[in-house]
């Protein structure tokens, strides 16, 4: 099992995700990979084997794929370097990338950075478990129609971006049974978020059957992956504006030790699935659990790569 | 209650919104003639340093100008980066022996000048030093461009790495109106850690708090059996090291909640 992060790195701050400069300084993506590898290098000395990349790699340029074309050989030396340190690479969808919106102009911009962040992984030379991760979307006051939608443009997009999507399941419109519907319709993996489960699965879907579902809709000799964090608990206010009590669909800061290994222990099986933590500690956070792990639940912990 | 995000308390870097910029060497005149006429910088992949990314570039010449030597006068903005074997950049020395050997090469803009030069005072020998546009801007010295992430920082990501069931400005049960940066609570009693002189300082946090004189807090927390660690600058290493000792001497750590919540 490998246990990762998204994006921002909190234990080497000056890390940068991505080139943000802004268009009139000329941002490039060679620039972008170059922060990557500044990233790399740190994430293989803290021995962290799963990473999210940042979803603004591409600058917002009016061309992105001639920027990729430009950067082939930084990119095959970038992903070269995540395959020599075993890193698996991933990437999340933003929240405005939708196939299931009404707005035709928007699903096609949403079409367009897929397709765009396929070729930058391909052009990367990573493996098929380099997966982008994309929710449904939207319902738009009609759910059916809007799913309907989204198979559609799931279906109209060229084999280079499909083959590399995985679906998630959110918390409060598309249930994990809503997306792993809509998935083996499409021919595509479930990344099952344990947290947005917990918060919205109104079929009562027991969560092993979930774990069982999300793991099968992998293709074999991929590794499935999926997202984990903890509530976020505490009581949250400011000196004047009073205090209100925590929303359960908010990550926290770290991982609850106790839940991780009680999650794993009973919906896993060794090294079945790469754990993704959306913890808002990010890689403090990594390297909290798999400390805890070794503290808590050794025999899990020597499973940890 | 003052809420205190995790962004709060670790987006503390010095060098946080500012914009990256690497400072290299320039010694030997083919290379600045690339530099100022044909707009580009290299590394070789095996020396670039760890922190290799970076918006800007800026220049420090060596001994072997004469009268820029040992200071920083220019700079230019990174257009883009490209990763080739030195018979690529440099083709009329296909028979060099690392002409093989792949190498970073930062594509330049056009080079500016410094509002004023960034001396070496003391000759320091340069390879790469890491910093920031800002910093370049109103440096008086090459020695102001280092940025140092704070030992706090460190030592909470070491603290973290290494399993210490530490909490970072906490208090301690029986002694309410004291914070330190860090807190062990081990089976009997506790270590207590605290960064002295500047680590905490501008933070905005001891001084909301009312003040215990040292030694009041030394004699209140050997009344509840805690230990004190202060440290005024050391190594990440020699200071874990240290907090293990004390931690052992007070019965290793202690497993279940025994802390008061932050402030």
């Amino acid at each position: 099992m490998r246990i990762g992060f998204p994006g921002r790195i909190f234990g080497r701050p000056r890390l940068k995700t991505h080139d943000g400069r802004r268009p009139p300084l000329q941002p490039h993506l060679s620039v972008s990979l170059l922060y990557l590898r500044d990233i790399l290098e740190y994430l293989h000395q803290q021995d962290i084997r799963l990473y999210r990349m940042s979803p603004y790699l591409v600058p917002p340029t009016s061309a992105p794929e001639e920027q990729i074309a430009e950067c082939q050989a930084v990119l095959a030396f970038v992903g070269e370097l995540a395959g020599r340190y075993r890193i698996r690479l991933t990437m999340h969808a933003l929240a405005y990338t939708t196939l299931s919106t009404p707005d035709e102009q928007l699903a096609e911009r949403g079409r367009r950075e897929l397709i765009c962040w396929s070729r930058l992984m391909d052009a990367m030379g990573l493996p098929a478990d380099a997966v982008i991760v994309l929710h449904v979307g939207g319902v738009y006051e009609d759910k059916d129609a809007s799913k309907a939608r989204f198979l559609r443009r799931l279906e109209a997009l060229p084999e280079v971006a499909h083959r590399r999507l995985a679906l998630e399941n959110d918390d409060a419109s598309y249930s994990f049974a809503d997306v792993h519907q809509l998935a083996a319709r499409a021919g595509l993996p479930v990344v099952l978020d344990y947290l947005h489960f917990l918060n919205h699965n109104p079929e009562d879907l027991p969560l092993t059957e979930a774990v069982h579902l999300a793991l099968a809709s992998w293709p074999a000799g991929v590794r499935p992956k999926m997202h984990f964090s903890s509530p976020r608990t505490e009581l949250k206010g400011a000196a004047l504006a009073g205090a209100w009590p925590p929303q359960w669909t908010e990550h926290a800061d770290f991982v609850n030790p106790f839940e991780f290994i009680r999650f794993c222990e009973s919906c896993l099986a060794v090294g079945e699935a790469d754990m993704m933590l959306e913890a808002r500690a990010r890689d403090l956070a990594v390297l909290r659990l798999k400390a805890d792990l070794q503290r808590f639940a050794p025999a899990l912990a020597r499973n940890v790569e | 209650m003052e809420h205190r995000g995790i962004h709060d308390i670790l987006g503390t870097d010095p060098s946080a919104g500012e914009t990256p910029a690497l400072v290299v060497l320039v010694n030997n005149l083919a290379d600045w003639r690339r530099v100022q006429e044909e707009h580009w910088y290299r590394i070789p992949l095996r020396r670039a340093p760890r922190l290799a990314g970076a918006a800007y570039l800026a220049f420090y010449h060596s001994g072997a100008f004469e009268e820029e030597r040992w200071s920083i006068r220019w700079y230019a903005p990174v257009r883009s980066v490209q990763v080739l074997p030195r018979h690529m950049l440099i083709p009329d020395e296909p028979a060099h022996p690392r002409a093989q050997e792949l190498y970073l090469r930062y594509d330049l803009g056009p080079l500016e000048a410094l509002p004023a030069p960034v001396p070496s005072r003391r000759l320091r020998r340069v390879t790469f030093i890491p910093t920031t546009l800002e910093r370049l801007l109103s440096a008086g010295d090459v020695s102001q461009l280092w940025i140092k992430q704070s030992l706090r920082e460190r030592l909470w990501v070491e603290l973290n790495r290494q399993g210490f069931h530490a909490e970072m400005d906490a208090g301690i049960e029986g002694l309410p109106d004291a914070a330190f940066d860090f807190v062990v609570p081990c089976e009997h009693g506790g270590v207590a850690v605290d960064l002295e002189q500047g680590e905490t300082a501008g933070r905005g946090y001891r001084e909301a708090l009312p003040a215990y004189a040292p030694a009041d807090i030394a004699s209140e927390l050997q009344r509840l059996g805690w230990s004190r660690l202060c440290f005024e600058r050391g190594s990440v290493p020699t200071i874990m090291q240290r907090i293990r000792e004390a931690v052992d001497a007070h019965g290793g750590m202690r497993l279940r909640p025994a802390l008061t919540a932050g402030r």
